[in-house]
């Protein structure tokens, strides 16, 4: 009874650990099938598949007691290692494919970077063209400029030497106007004192003022400026008698032809008239007369007998 | 009578011992038996390598310090332990056992080496494809240059 007993539970013991040896040959079986079917590991470790496979086939095929833990341990490790194989295999198949692609890009790379450079290079000389376009349009500008500034120069420099010229030019024109003006003022001078001494005397035909011929411009029948400037003495001297008619007699010396003196006597007369009606005489009181050279007071030979003759008489006619 | 008698165990003994004898017969299965033992014995005596646990303690070594120890660490202890337990086995004179761990452990060893191996793949591969993708920037970045 008592061995009976020891050998029940022998059995069931063995038979359970017979059925748990059974699911481990099941699972390492299905893990493999399953492992078989993957598709990317399909072309790679092959051989160690088939070692895989064979032993997992061997385990189902050895003694009636099941297989033994170290034909299990080493299925199991061949599976493993079949699986680690082909993840090998199926990383460098990929890292190939990579490296070709690498290698295709590389390729591709050096010829694009080709063109890129041929192109900077092409960029560089049209940008060095401009530049040297750029450089030479300011070269040009800078000449230009220069040469402008040089025009500049020489013109101011001929400006100024001109206008030293000018200078030196005003300076002598100042020079002789100051002379002439000297001269003028003298001579307006001289007028003035003439004029202020001219003094009337008695004849019989009434009062008679003479004008000698510094009124006048030479052989003109102009009255010089000074002249008309200061004839106070000559407009007092006929405002001292207002009811008597004037004549005013142009004379000339004997110089020239006698009807040229004789049209310049008339004309200065002339003139004399109109500047006694600018000064406010009443111009029917006024006779002009050109006597030419027929009533000379002094000798024709000389030039103070000349200077003499050259005259102009107003006379205050007696009533 | 006494030569009769002697003749008589004589034959006996001849009848008893003779090559077709039931005796010679179970003579015949024990040496038959034994051959077959001894043949396999020296079948199996003859796969045993006695230096093979240190050839493999040896190779253990390398591994330990290479750098595989860093990738796969349960292997590395699992070797570890059987190399243990190999040691025992060698001591106690259990070469069956001791042959099964050596095989174990080489297998052990082998997937180590592959899981280094393909570690190293997953790094390069890795490192390629970001090489290509930047490779890819670059050759496009190139080709806008162009444009």
């Amino acid at each position: 009874m008592k061995y009976s007993v020891v050998s029940l539970f022998i059995m069931i013991s063995s038979s359970a650990f017979a059925a748990k040896k059974n699911l481990e040959l099941e699972a390492l079986r299905i893990e493999y099938e399953n492992f078989y079917q993957v598709e990317k590991y399909k072309p790679f470790g092959k051989e160690a598949k088939i070692r895989a496979k064979e032993s997992i086939e061997n385990l189902y095929k050895k003694n009636k007691k099941g297989p033994k833990d170290h034909a299990v341990f080493m299925a199991r490790k061949h599976m493993v290692m079949a699986k680690m194989i082909a993840e090998k295999e199926y990383l460098e198949s990929e890292l190939a494919k990579v490296n070709q692609a690498l290698q295709v890009i590389d390729v591709e790379t050096l010829q694009v970077e080709a063109q890129v450079a041929r192109l900077q290079a092409d960029r560089a000389q049209l940008l060095l063209s401009l530049q040297q376009e750029e450089v030479a349009r300011i070269e040009a500008e800078k000449q230009a400029v220069l040469a402008h500034a040089n025009q500049q120069i020489e013109k101011t420099q001929a400006e100024l030497e001109s206008a030293k010229a000018y200078a030196e030019q005003q300076k002598e024109v100042a020079k002789l106007a100051k002379q002439e003006a000297d001269l003028a003022f003298e001579e307006i001078d001289a007028l003035t004192k003439q004029l202020q001494s001219l003094v009337s005397r008695e004849t019989a035909d009434g009062l008679v003022m003479t004008l000698g011929d510094f009124v006048f411009d030479s052989a003109s029948a102009d009255i010089k400026q000074a002249a008309i400037e200061n004839f106070s003495k000559v407009i007092a001297f006929i405002d001292g008698y207002p009811n008597r008619q004037i004549r005013v007699e142009g004379h000339t010396d004997s110089s020239g032809s006698e009807s040229f003196n004789l049209n310049l006597s008339q004309q200065r007369a002339d003139a004399v008239r109109l500047l006694l009606i600018n000064y406010g005489v009443v111009g029917d009181r006024i006779e002009a007369v050109g006597m030419g050279e027929s009533s000379p007071v002094a000798d024709n030979n000389t030039e103070s007998g000349k200077s003499k003759n050259r005259r102009v008489d107003i006379i205050l006619l007696n009533e | 009578m006494k030569s009769s008698n002697l003749d008589k165990q004589h034959s006996h003994i001849n009848s008893k011992w003779s090559l077709f004898s039931r005796n010679s017969f179970k003579i015949w299965l024990v040496l038959g038996l034994m051959l077959i033992f001894w043949s396999l014995n020296t079948e199996a005596r003859k796969k045993y390598d006695e230096e093979a646990y240190f050839k493999l303690e040896a190779e253990v070594e390398t591994l330990i310090d290479s750098p595989v120890t860093n990738v796969a660490p349960l292997e590395i202890k699992f070797i570890k332990e059987k190399m243990v337990e190999a040691k025992n086995a060698k001591a106690e004179r259990d070469r069956k056992l001791e042959t099964q761990l050596i095989a174990q452990i080489r297998a052990e060893m082998e997937i180590a080496n592959l899981r280094y191996e393909v570690n190293q793949l997953n790094d390069d591969l890795l490192e390629k494809r970001d090489q290509l993708s930047a490779a890819q920037v670059y050759l496009l970045d190139l080709k806008e240059q162009l444009r």
